[in-house]
């Protein structure tokens, strides 16, 4: 029986492309789901969300004026 | 005699050259708008009311002083699209120096704690600095203008005359880039200093 594409093929490659989009346009469903597989188990994808934030929150000071 | 904030607006001169050099690809038309900006801004200090901060008040005077050059000057965008956008959009390989064959990881991303004590060291602003000059010349513009300004994708796609999925291949390029030079450049050296 097929069920759509294996999560399991999900691999950081992929989950860190379908993050970076996230920051830029609406996810499908299918890389909402990718997600929601692939991030409880991987801490390393974790922390590049997080880095993604924190360098989103960087920019925002850059243009403020914050490294002066 | 001279305002104090003289001083402190010729500080903000990098950040506006990389402004206008985002919005004009363009060294010398770069470097000529934020001339004018900043005479603009020397004569015009006495209506800077402190309600926005300094740099978005002079960011808001460049912008105009670009959009004026953007009138004035003829820029070929199909030449400039046909020479940097190909290479940075089209071609994956640059992937396989971040991810190993599997699709993992070559250097795992660390836990980067406490970003509000980096935003608050001057060498952390330079360090930012010196990875957003490491990104190619495409990726580093739409960058700019994504985060930094804070550009709407599609408004980009316009204005660099480039289809969607051009632009998030770019974005997570420039961000996958960024992320791995603060790496290696401020949390990695952090890491080892204990």
């Amino acid at each position: 029986m097929e069920s759509g594409p294996n999560l399991d093929d999900v691999n950081c490659r992929a989950v860190s492309r379908i993050l970076s989009a996230a920051l830029d346009r609406p996810l499908t469903p299918a890389e909402v789901e990718a997600l929601r597989y692939h991030l409880p188990k991987c801490v390393m994808c974790r922390n590049f969300e997080g880095q993604l934030s924190i360098i989103r929150q960087a920019a925002g000071r850059f243009r403020e004026g914050g490294d002066g | 005699m001279t305002d104090p904030r003289f001083a402190e607006i010729e500080g903000h001169r990098p950040y506006l050259v990389r402004y206008a050099l985002s919005q004009l690809r363009d060294a010398h038309l770069a470097e000529e708008a934020v001339q004018e900006a900043l005479l603009s801004a020397l004569e015009g200090i006495g209506g800077f009311s402190g309600r926005s901060t300094l740099r978005t008040w002079l960011t808001s005077i460049l912008r105009f002083k670009v959009i004026d050059l953007q009138r004035r000057a003829v820029v070929d965008r199909n030449t400039l699209e046909a020479t940097d956008f190909a290479a940075e959009a089209e071609d994956d390989g640059w992937l396989d120096e971040l991810f190993d064959s599997t699709g993992h990881w070559r250097e795992p991303p660390q836990s980067w704690s406490d970003p509000e004590s980096a935003f608050e060291q001057k060498r952390f602003w330079e360090v930012f600095q010196s990875c957003l000059d490491k990104l190619p010349p495409a990726g580093g513009r739409i960058y700019f203008k994504r985060e930094v300004m804070g550009e709407e994708t599609e408004v980009i796609c316009k204005e660099e005359s480039i289809t969607p999925s051009n632009c998030w291949v770019i974005l997570h390029r420039a961000r996958l880039g960024l992320r791995t030079c603060l790496e290696r450049n401020w949390y990695g050296k952090r890491a080892e200093l204990g």
